[in-house]
């Protein structure tokens, strides 16, 4: 049982590590509003542990000046919050981009995973 | 006397009231964000369900999950990023199950230390019952006579002094035996 909870353990660290990065690259290309980005992200199983906890970290990105909100009149329903990357957004991702794939080429040397 | 069913409005404003009720210790404004963000995201997705069953909208809450989970989100007890995170609100949080193991064991200890100190009065008490009347250490003359040179020397050991009942308990210091008197007066004094 142990073994179990510190795999599960391990998921969820490595989830939380690069969670909020998969955000920032969703917005690359466009804003996006919370549902919106709260679906893409459910496509990946592995990323996500339920769609609530999205809005926290949401949050914690706009507060670190990572992303910027503004709200939008919707002709389908209630105005909805709209999510934008900011220029330090953008070179926080960067940055991430070149640490993931020297960390994940890292790992996959060690632990024998490497792309054939 | 069968409850009516929650109708979906009341689903929906029950479970937003236990997000605020778990998120009570976050900050005002942050909490208030949170629960306006969820019922954004209830509202749009509701407006998706063609056409809104109750099962529908529990789908919508069940997929949110659980409210404590998000407010521990919100909280920042589980740590996003060790280094590229902005302005994490909370300390990472360590994980409750090695608090508990501390809980148990500084109970543990407690306990522990409450025998010890149960030993050591007990020990006391044992000791000065052996010795009672003769706490001033001066000898009396009818109860010395017996004690010199014959006898073994009072040695450290518990086991080789002249001592009443051995004592049961382990006893990690040797037994001082300075004063011949007080071995010699193993019975109580009339």
């Amino acid at each position: 049982m142990r073994v179990m909870d510190r795999a599960l353990g391990l998921a969820t660290s490595l989830r939380r590590g690069t969670l909020e990065f998969c955000v920032l690259a969703l917005l690359e290309s466009r804003e996006r509003y919370g549902v919106e980005l709260v679906r893409e992200l459910a496509v990946a199983d592995a990323l996500t542990t339920t769609e609530g906890t999205l809005y926290p970290l949401l949050s914690r990105l706009r507060r670190g000046g990572w992303v910027t909100t503004t709200w939008r009149e919707s002709t389908a329903g209630p105005p909805r919050r709209y999510y934008t990357l900011t220029r330090d957004g953008r070179s926080a991702l960067a940055h991430f981009r070149l640490e993931w794939v020297a960390f994940r080429d890292a790992v996959d040397q060690i632990v024998g995973t490497e792309a054939r | 006397m069968s409850q009516p069913e929650p109708t979906p409005d009341q689903l929906v404003s029950r479970w937003l009231a236990e997000v605020e009720r778990v998120a009570a210790d976050l900050p005002a404004d942050q909490r208030a964000e949170l629960i306006a963000d969820l019922r954004e995201h209830i509202s749009i997705a509701r407006g998706d369900l063609t056409p809104e069953t109750e099962a529908g909208v529990r789908t919508i809450l069940e997929r949110l999950g659980d409210p404590a989970m998000i407010a521990a989100e919100a909280r920042g007890e589980s740590p996003p990023t060790a280094t590229a995170t902005p302005g994490t609100p909370g300390t990472p949080g360590r994980r409750s199950r090695s608090r508990t193991g501390w809980i148990v064991a500084a109970v543990i200890a407690g306990v522990v230390l409450c025998l010890a100190s149960c030993v050591v009065a007990g020990l006391s008490l044992f000791t000065m019952r052996t010795v009672s009347g003769d706490l001033t250490g001066v000898p009396t003359p009818g109860v010395i006579a017996p004690q010199p040179s014959p006898t073994p020397p009072p040695s450290p050991g518990p086991t080789s002094s002249p001592q009443p009942p051995a004592d049961p308990s382990p006893d990690p210091s040797p037994e001082p035996s300075p004063d011949p008197s007080l071995a010699a007066s193993g019975s109580p004094q009339p």
